[in-house]
């Protein structure tokens, strides 16, 4: 099952939400989920094309994944953070964890590093002879993970907050625009580019122009139409082929959806 | 012609418009009307002198109009829901969008199509 990381404020807002295994990636573009690439290296922190992994979500979308059950959710609280590093049997048990985890990690490692010499050896025809410098090369070879914060950060509760976190989503009218949009099979990217709240794709954006842009959603009811925004959104929109959206969730948390564009006279 | 808020003057001089500028067809105010708010809506049909969009069928159809004002310095009146009450209430249902007629206070007008729910943007 794809697995989703996100971060969860202490209001129960999704802060943040990034993918990391790449064949996740793929499944995710099949599901017409495209996300952001965003990883770069330390070194390079500069870079800002060619991204790699992490993935990274609009919350809409990772809300709407674990919802529909097409992922699961590892969910961090940072805001438990300064509470979590106050707990003492927490911290033990942290590092005696870490401890563990790392000895088996030497233990694979060098049990794996012998057999690849070994097979080596084998191919080429020699006979192994143990050297006690051979030892040490290898063992110098082993790759040692620092422990971090993010086992302090992962949140054992996650059943609960992934719970709590669908239904206060569930009311929220992005939330209710964007999966109106998806439930009929169109593709979803964030809209700033064109001054909406998203942008539209029939299918993958890769083969695809955008048909449209969906502005930031209203209530139905109550909110009053600004004819000036209507006609800023519908006349880019239609100057770069694409219709205007305007999107009202009713008080029974639907969503309506209407099409704008310029009329092509006066 | 002054825009003073009177939904009358409004009507007229979006009909004006679309007879006189535009140069359409068989402009009519509707004799049907809505209640929506403090205000008095009504739709004007006509027919344009060319298709409006390439999507369009080859033979002009009537056009649904509905003037709304620009209201740059009071508080409109047209939600979403109204939208949605103007299609059920004063389009027939052979309507394939409403057209708004946006009249700014200088007495320009600007029109915009509407559609129910998501359409394709139309072809160029």
């Amino acid at each position: 099952m794809l697995r989703i990381n996100i971060s969860v404020g202490d209001d129960g807002r999704v802060t943040s939400a990034v993918v990391f295994d790449l064949e996740d990636v793929k499944s995710l573009r099949e599901l017409g989920v495209c996300g952001v690439l965003c990883g770069s290296l330390p070194t390079l922190a500069q870079q800002n094309v060619f991204l790699s992994v992490p993935l990274r979500l609009m919350t809409e979308e990772a809300v709407w994944l674990i919802e529909r059950g097409l992922a699961q959710a590892t969910v961090t609280r940072p805001g438990t953070l300064l509470e979590k590093l106050g707990d003492k049997h927490l911290a033990e048990r942290v590092a005696r964890e870490s401890k563990l985890e790392l000895e088996n990690s030497l233990i694979r490692q060098t049990q794996y590093k012998r057999e690849q010499h070994q097979l080596k050896l084998k191919k080429l025809g020699i006979d192994e002879i143990r050297r006690e410098t051979d030892e040490r090369l290898l063992e110098s070879s082993l790759f040692l993970e620092t422990a971090n914060d993010s086992r302090v950060l992962r949140d054992e509760q996650d059943e609960l907050i992934v719970e709590r976190m669908i239904e206060r989503y569930s009311r929220e009218p992005h939330y209710l625009t964007y999966a109106k949009l998806k439930d009929q099979g169109y593709v979803v990217s964030p809209g700033a580019r064109f001054g909406g709240k998203y942008i539209v794709y029939p299918g993958d954006p890769l083969r695809f122009h955008s048909h449209m842009v969906v502005s930031e959603p209203m209530d139905y009811q109550d909110d009053v139409i600004e004819f000036r925004d209507i006609m800023n959104g519908s006349r880019l929109s239609t100057a770069v082929k694409k219709i205007w959206v305007l999107s009202g969730i009713d008080s029974q948390d639907q969503a309506h959806l209407f099409s704008v564009e310029w009329a092509g006279f006066g | 012609m002054p825009i003073d808020g009177d939904a009358g003057s409004i009507v007229t001089l979006v009909r004006n418009n679309l007879a006189h500028y535009q140069l359409w067809a068989d402009v009519v105010i509707s004799d049907r009307t809505m209640a929506w708010r403090d205000q008095t809506l009504c739709l004007i049909t006509g027919r344009p002198t060319q298709k409006l969009s390439h999507d369009d069928e080859d033979e002009i159809a009537t056009e649904y109009v509905l003037p709304v004002e620009m209201s740059q310095y009071k508080g409109g009146y047209v939600t979403l829901e109204c939208l949605d009450k103007v299609f059920d209430q004063l389009c027939p249902t052979t309507a394939k969008r409403l057209t708004l007629a946006i009249v700014n206070d200088d007495g320009t007008v600007a029109f915009y199509f509407v559609y129910k729910g998501l359409h394709k943007p139309k072809r160029n």
